[in-house]
């Protein structure tokens, strides 16, 4: 049983409610070249009602490749993800379909996760549509008062189509239609990445706002350490397929313990920064096709011992709630 | 002198919409060894900016408007085809976001990196391989001649962007022109590309144009920074200058958007509200003053020019004064108006 685990038993016996807990999850893909690549390697998380975790990680680290399958789009090739207590992996497809109204997604390209058919008004009363037998009064004048929230006004968008929007607004409609349903988890796929910073921080804020408003529980990845630390509770650092690092945002920004996250940190650029002599990180990521044996990060880390080859060190608290998975964390 | 001066650089393009100003009046001249950030958002002529230094901005539907671009005598602005071509990618080359747009897939990176040596200095086949291995080390690739043989698919996006680079400084260009070189690439690679350029700089005393909508990474390489608005430089200062006495409230509003990463999560960010201006239809007067918590009804008249307190131009009429104490930024707003 890995460190976070136990934390988040401490914690729901505090009175914590748990959302989402995701046990052992492996996802293998199978390659044209028949080839196998395990994208996510044995994950353990939670995530508590109300809280925002954010996953960060590099491109291939296979953060988003958790998030869907933990949507069970598709379902992981093994492990368990509890959702409300119930396992969506062993559900039916009517059930897990019933379920999937509590669980919302928002992705990284605003406007192709749009119908470019349809018009604003359509999509996001759609979702009340399918779940919502209620009248179509109500519907619209529930979907007029999310457009609004998101910042519209509804009579000025409800006929029109996503190409007539820039990505940030795009990036509201998708919002607007993910929380139309209040949705027990919201998993956000790098919604900002593709959003200049002044359209990012008006999302970000809008984001807040609304986690506040509709009491959001919500997965947040990225792989912008900033925009992370500005939107989460709790972060937890993934590199090849498994979480290297898990606390509270604060702790692990102030003091990272793995040297991964503290490679991670100590590679943004501010404008107060000055660019080192010496890249934070050397090298590449390993291919996923052949993860080093032991410590995944041996390869690049600083530290790296003998005992890391030969020994994969498990994901173990070092301080309560904050748990890192490596044999010479940083002092 | 400067490796490059450029005055008065307007780009336009003809469009069904009207005319779109990309580029509008920009000059600016960076010397031997010296590095220009250029930052803005999406749409602010960045990258038609860098792009009409070398002319390869398609005409029609661009235009050239007006304005020079002399390099090392000559003016390009007025330079015939053939001749431009012998510049392009030797003493002056260019690196893109999308090491793609500059691979071509069907060719190993050898023989692309080949035909740089043997259309611009004249190389045997053997010659230019054997040279093509040094290159690729000194930007980092190792194992030599098996790599030669890989096609730009078997790479990495950050090999790939090492490879663009080897193949750039292939023929010791006096200026690189770097449009958002490592937008596409993870942190920790970017820094390492960073680290790569600035190194290969000190060593080849080349002059560099950095460009790029982040603002941390344009810091972290530039001697002096233009930060671009609606097409036209709006502020323009050495590096710690700039951010120490920053005059445009729209340099700040830029700096203010971005997270924090000395702040406790939750903080909320100074948005600025509404979007950059469409550039078919660029606004009386300022530019930024619909969006700028500066402005008055002065700004939305006569459009400010870019004006110079020493080293630091900038061009606004309410400029941020420095003696005064720091003014908030006006409370988040949103871009929640439909696209004109």
């Amino acid at each position: 049983m890995s460190g976070s685990d136990t934390t988040s038993r401490a914690a729901a016996s505090a009175g914590e409610q748990i959302v989402l807990r995701v046990v052992d999850l492996v996802r293998d893909y199978e390659r044209s070249d028949g080839l196998r690549l395990q994208a996510v390697s044995g994950v353990n998380l939670v995530v508590r009602r109300g809280e925002t975790l954010g996953l960060v990680g590099e491109s291939g680290c296979g953060k988003s490749s958790l998030g869907r399958a933990i949507l069970q789009l598709p379902p992981p090739t093994s492990g368990a993800v509890f959702f409300e207590g119930q396992d969506l992996t062993k559900l039916d497809r009517g059930t897990l379909r019933r379920c999937r109204r509590h669980l919302q997604m928002v992705f990284q390209d605003p406007i192709s996760s749009l119908n470019p058919r349809r018009r604003v008004g359509e999509i996001v009363a759609e979702p009340l549509r399918i779940w919502d037998a209620a009248p179509s009064e109500e519907i619209r004048r529930r979907v007029c008062e999310v457009l609004e929230i998101v910042g519209f006004s509804p009579e000025e968008v409800w006929d029109r189509k996503p190409h007539e929007f820039s990505g940030g607004q795009c990036q509201r409609i998708s919002l607007a239609r993910a929380v139309v349903l209040t949705p027990a988890l919201l998993i956000c796929d790098e919604p900002v990445s593709a959003l200049d910073a002044s359209v990012q921080a008006q999302i970000l804020n809008l984001l807040q706002e609304m986690k506040t408003r509709y009491r959001l529980t919500m997965m947040f990845i990225s792989h912008d350490l900033a925009v992370v630390k500005n939107v989460s509770d709790r972060v937890a650092v993934m590199y090849l397929g498994k979480i290297v690092e898990t606390g509270p945002t604060e702790l692990i920004y102030r003091r990272p313990r793995h040297h991964y996250t503290r490679a991670l940190m100590d590679s943004i650029l501010t404008v107060q920064s000055k660019l080192p002599e010496q890249e934070a990180l050397a090298g590449e990521l390993p291919s996923a096709l052949d993860p080093p044996g032991g410590c995944r990060f041996r390869t690049r880390c600083p530290r790296c011992e003998a005992k890391c080859a030969q020994l994969e060190p498990p994901l173990a608290d070092i301080e309560q709630g904050h748990a890192v998975a490596c044999h010479f964390p940083i002092p | 002198m400067p490796a490059i001066n450029i005055r008065g650089l307007s780009t336009h393009f003809r469009t069904p919409r009207g005319v779109v100003r990309a580029v509008q009046d920009v000059s600016f001249s960076v010397g031997a060894g010296r590095t220009l950030g250029i930052v803005g958002e999406s749409g602010c002529g960045k990258s038609v900016l860098s792009r009409s230094i070398l002319r390869l901005v398609p005409e029609p539907p661009g235009i050239r408007a007006g304005g020079e671009v002399l390099f090392e005598g000559r003016d390009l602005q007025r330079l015939d085809e053939s001749a431009l071509r012998d510049i392009r990618g030797s003493a002056i080359a260019m690196i893109f976001q999308d090491p793609m747009t500059s691979l071509n897939p069907v060719l190993t990176i050898g023989r692309q990196i080949g035909e740089v040596l043997e259309r611009h200095l004249a190389y045997n086949r053997s010659k230019a391989r054997t040279r093509a291995v040094e290159l690729l080390e000194t930007v980092g690739v190792q194992c030599g001649p098996k790599r030669l043989d890989e096609y730009p698919h078997q790479l990495s996006g950050g090999m790939r962007q090492r490879v663009t680079i080897a193949m750039a400084l292939a023929c010791r260009p006096r200026l690189l022109i770097a449009d958002e070189p490592t937008t596409a690439l993870d942190a920790t690679v970017q820094m390492q590309i960073l680290i790569l350029l600035k190194r290969l700089q000190r060593e080849t005393g080349m002059a560099m144009i950095f460009i790029s909508h982040d603002l941390g990474a344009v810091a972290s390489v530039a001697d002096e920074i233009a930060v671009m608005y609606a097409g036209r430089i709006v502020e323009k200062a050495p590096r710690a200058d700039l951010f120490e006495s920053m005059r445009m409230p729209y340099t700040q509003a830029l700096l203010r958007a971005r997270p924090d990463l000395d702040a406790p999560p939750h903080m909320r960010l100074g948005a600025l509200e509404g979007r950059p201006p469409d550039l078919a239809r660029i606004p009386e007067g300022c530019a930024f003053a619909p969006r700028c918590s500066h402005a008055d009804a002065h700004c939305r008249i006569g459009a400010p020019p870019l004006r110079a307190d020493g080293g630091h131009s900038f061009a606004c009429w309410k400029p941020i004064d420095h003696a005064l104490p720091a003014e908030p930024v006006r409370a988040n707003g949103d871009d929640g108006s439909p696209k004109p």
